[in-house]
């Protein structure tokens, strides 16, 4: 028996519910092969870089599988003529990872507790005593969410286990920072005026930053 | 090409003098490079979506491979983009 990673790509017209039934099901035909599914994980709907099969977001799943190799031919010939997934990816893994991905979002987390051993600990050890601390201050959730993941990008410089969660908002951040600069240089190349121009870059940052995101 | 200097490891006088860096995969502890974890692997590439060179990053042949391939896997899943338009030379307009 081997150990896989098999991450699914699901329409982004199904539901969430659709989603894991899927997963459920492709569990259960692995079995049906003489595999176990060991867990899996609901990454939910995420925008794509680019544009897949004409989708510009798509539900994600991954399934941790220990199985022969003839049932994943078999689960991987089933997917291709599945309409749903737009797209899959199989990795052979040494060892399933005992904490959840960096991938997985926190609120679901708390809503699909049950889904298995993966779960439940690396939530608590994630956001410690500041995720508390900001709840408690505002009740808004994904505020409280936004600065535990921020104190935990934080600590990941001197942190051991840095699985960060990949949260979009400091990412989009870091991007845009990039971009600015870019263009910052183009703006000094151009050589207009200078205060001005600086201003004028930096919006011209924001706005190449959002056209990307819609044209992506 | 502009490449921003991304991680610093621990440092140390090189023969040359100047600073070197050792690489930030290969420390006891250190995360290792997957491709579910795109917040890391985003520091290794620039912001038209390459892959940053070693000589840059200071990460190691071994290292750098694994990062290449989960960077790739990651672009094959969507959530890493394969190019972004801009970036370089202002072509985003």
């Amino acid at each position: 028996m081997t150990l896989y990673e098999s991450v699914l790509l699901v329409r982004p017209d199904a539901r969430a519910e659709r989603v894991e039934e899927l997963a459920l099901s492709y569990g259960k035909l692995i079995e049906q092969h003489g595999g176990t599914m060991v867990g899996h994980e609901l990454w939910g709907l995420r925008n794509l870089s680019f544009p897949i099969k004409k989708s510009q977001r798509a539900h994600y799943v991954m399934l941790c599988l220990d199985s022969p190799p003839a049932a994943m031919s078999e689960m991987e010939s089933r997917l291709r003529y599945d309409d749903e997934i737009l797209r899959y990816l199989t990795v052979r893994v040494k060892q399933h990872g005992d904490t959840p991905s960096p991938m997985v979002p926190r609120k679901s987390e708390d809503k699909t507790d049950d889904n298995g051993d993966k779960s439940d600990n690396k939530s608590d050890n994630k956001g410690g005593e500041k995720e508390t601390r900001a709840r408690n201050n505002g009740n808004n959730n994904t505020a409280a969410v936004a600065v535990a993941a921020a104190a935990v990008s934080e600590n990941n410089d001197g942190d051991n286990n840095s699985d960060n969660d990949g949260d979009k908002k400091s990412g989009a951040v870091s991007e845009s920072a990039d971009t600015g600069a870019v263009s910052d240089a183009n703006a000094d190349a151009d050589a207009n005026a200078d205060a001005n121009t600086g201003a004028d870059a930096d919006n011209d940052a924001d706005t190449g930053a959002e056209s990307k995101e819609s044209d992506t | 090409m502009r490449f921003e200097v991304v991680t610093q490891g621990p440092q140390q006088r090189g023969r040359n003098g100047r600073w070197q860096k050792s690489c930030p995969f290969s420390r006891p502890g250190a995360p290792q490079p997957d491709y579910k974890d795109i917040k890391l692997l985003q520091r290794y590439i620039s912001d038209q979506g390459k892959i940053i060179p070693s000589r840059i990053s200071s990460v190691s042949p071994k290292k750098q491979r694994e990062l290449a391939q989960a960077i790739k896997r990651a672009r094959f899943l969507g959530l890493l983009p394969y190019t972004t338009r801009g970036g370089h030379q202002g072509a985003s307009r």
